[in-house]
């Protein structure tokens, strides 16, 4: 196993890690498949929990070519010289990314791999490269205005009559922030019309679903890996409604959930069962 | 304080962003395989004109994480104030070779040596200022204790009793369990919990080590400059400084209120900018 820095974009700005399989490169095929992972916000390139340098060895063992790095001003990463919006230059430095992988090593297929953002920014690089094969989407992340909608329409009814619920917030463990988060957004919801939200919401499950379906036509495989618990796996139903169940029985798409998860796999068994899911689903024909 | 849509720690990162700009960076491994080293050199940005090369020790664990972004901006600030930096991950820790919980107290106090020789060798100097937080302060005043060419030591935050730090990482760890929405109690009791602390692993060896730790014990030797910096007044401050004034006339003393980044959420964006103001003050002007 090679592990080394690496350094790209025009003005090498851009601090990668590059793990590879020596023993693999002339048997396997794997090591013509590019993988890589994306921030997880503003989490440098070893990913929550040190999760990205796990997933890298271990997908780098099956033979494929893993590269972690920083996008512009996360991380080793210095800031972009131009002013060009965080959403283009996400697709930009990905695709340098890819250039140089493509260049230097020969590869011209990947995946692209991320936690949070580093999910989002995986499924819409995968919506305009050709290169980009397969995505595994963990958590991904809904534009902010989507989520505050989202976040008054979920239901808080059961939570209400749970008693350990009440227990722990007489005791003072109760996460206060996001219950305050909802009752504000319980008060907004009273003053703001209907029609606004609504429309806003079915706006963006058409998008999301019409997304999906672009991946489909483009071949473009995708595993998507929710935490059981997580806030972001119940937007994620209820943005995508009736979808949900023709999703998870579409060949192309995988939709996987592990318990007793948080939102960044922060306990060390959820990272294993994290690990062992995509790597078993990246290996999966090739 | 909000200047029109943009909070003053915004203003103040993209100062800070656009100084970094200018900075360059060179990432390598260093050290022995299996047991390479992941570092980070900045070059000094102005006419070098120092005597002495500054290592960055980071802390252990989750608190490693939140304070990266921290340590970054510290090495380009100091790295623009002429000194050479490096900044560096221990075995098992961020990209270093390595599981976590194949790391022990005694390895990373090694490669804080393997550090310092490696700076001796990129930019020719031979002395060295350590300065760690929290565990890195620890372990770099453990470092201290055995290497010649120590010219001074920052501890920022340090860890000096470790049975007390052991207790906070119990006590963040159980904060993280109690947060997790819809997780019924009997079900974290039985995933063996007690061996791991936010997503890394805790071994029987590794809190064995832990609790040995009490820097009473320690000692420096006295042309070594010294920097306690803490984040907050409480008694275990008392203590520290007392303990230190005593053994070592030539320590300085500064508690400054700032982010306390290593317990923040990253997305929160905190720079402890007043805390790396004073510190690249301190090591320009004393020394």
């Amino acid at each position: 196993m090679k592990e080394y820095t690496v350094l790209f974009n025009k003005d090498r700005s851009l601090v990668g890690i590059l793990n590879e399989n020596l023993k693999a490169v002339v048997p396997g095929e794997n090591s013509l498949i590019g993988v890589l992972l994306l921030n997880s916000g503003l989490i440098h390139h070893i990913g929550p929990n040190r999760i990205y340098v796990k997933i890298a060895r271990r997908l780098a063992a099956l033979g494929f070519v893993v590269l972690r790095f920083d996008l512009s001003g996360i991380g080793d990463s210095g800031p972009r010289k131009d002013k060009m919006p965080f959403a283009e230059s996400v697709i930009d430095e990905v695709r340098q990314a890819m250039d140089y992988l493509e260049h230097f090593k020969g590869i011209k297929q990947f995946i692209c791999v991320g936690v949070c953002s580093g999910a989002t920014a995986s499924a819409q690089i995968s919506a305009v490269d050709h290169r980009a094969k397969k995505a595994v989407l963990i958590n991904p992340e809904l534009p902010r205005r989507i989520q505050i909608e989202l976040m008054s329409h979920i239901s808080y009814h059961k939570k209400l009559f749970d008693l350990r619920r009440w227990r722990h917030f007489l005791f003072l463990r109760s996460n206060y922030r996001e219950i305050f988060q909802v009752i504000g957004m319980m008060i907004i919801r009273k003053i703001r019309p209907i029609y606004v939200r609504n429309s806003q919401l079915s706006e963006f499950t058409t998008e999301t679903v019409k997304f999906l379906r672009s991946l489909r036509t483009r071949g473009v495989r995708l595993l998507m890996v929710f935490s059981e618990d997580d806030t972001e796996h119940r937007y994620f139903q209820k943005i995508i409604g009736d979808e949900y169940g023709m999703i998870q029985n579409d060949e192309f798409f995988a939709i996987e959930k592990i318990g007793n998860a948080d939102h960044l796999f922060t306990p060390l068994a959820c990272q294993e069962e994290l690990l062992n899911l995509i790597s078993k689903w990246v290996a999966e024909d090739g | 304080m909000v200047l029109g849509m943009f909070t003053m720690e915004d203003k103040l990162e993209t100062q800070m962003d656009n100084i970094a700009f200018r900075n360059q960076t060179d990432p390598f491994y260093f050290g022995e395989s299996p047991q390479k080293l992941y570092g980070c050199y900045h070059l000094p940005q102005k006419l070098h004109d120092k005597t002495f090369a500054i290592v960055l020790c980071y802390p252990i664990g989750q608190e490693y994480i939140r304070s990266h972004r921290a340590f970054y901006q510290l090495a380009i600030h100091l790295s623009l104030a002429g000194f050479h930096i490096l900044r560096f991950d221990y075995f098992g820790c961020g990209d270093s070779e390595g599981d976590y919980e194949d790391g022990s107290l005694l390895q990373w106090t090694n490669d804080i040596q393997t550090a310092i020789a490696e700076m001796q060798k990129r930019s020719g100097l031979t002395d060295v200022c350590l300065i760690g937080l929290r565990m890195g302060a620890t372990l770099a005043l453990q470092a201290a204790a055995d290497c010649p060419h120590i010219e001074s030591i920052i501890l920022w935050e340090p860890v000096f009793d470790g049975k007390r730090y052991l207790k906070e990482l119990a006590k963040s760890q159980q904060d993280f369990l109690n947060q997790m929405s819809g997780r019924k109690e009997r079900e974290i009791a039985g995933s063996g919990i007690s061996n791991e602390i936010l997503g890394f692993p805790m071994t029987p060896k590794l809190k064995q080590d832990l609790e040995m730790i009490h820097l009473d014990h320690l000692k420096l030797r006295s042309d070594v400059g010294l920097l306690i910096l803490r984040n907050r007044k409480d008694s275990d401050c008392f203590n520290v400084t007392s303990h230190f004034k005593k053994s070592h006339p030539r320590a300085d003393f500064q508690v400054i209120a700032d982010h306390i980044v290593w317990t923040e959420d990253l997305y929160k964006r905190l720079i402890p900018l007043k805390v790396i103001s004073y510190l690249v003050k301190w090591v320009d002007r004393v020394r």
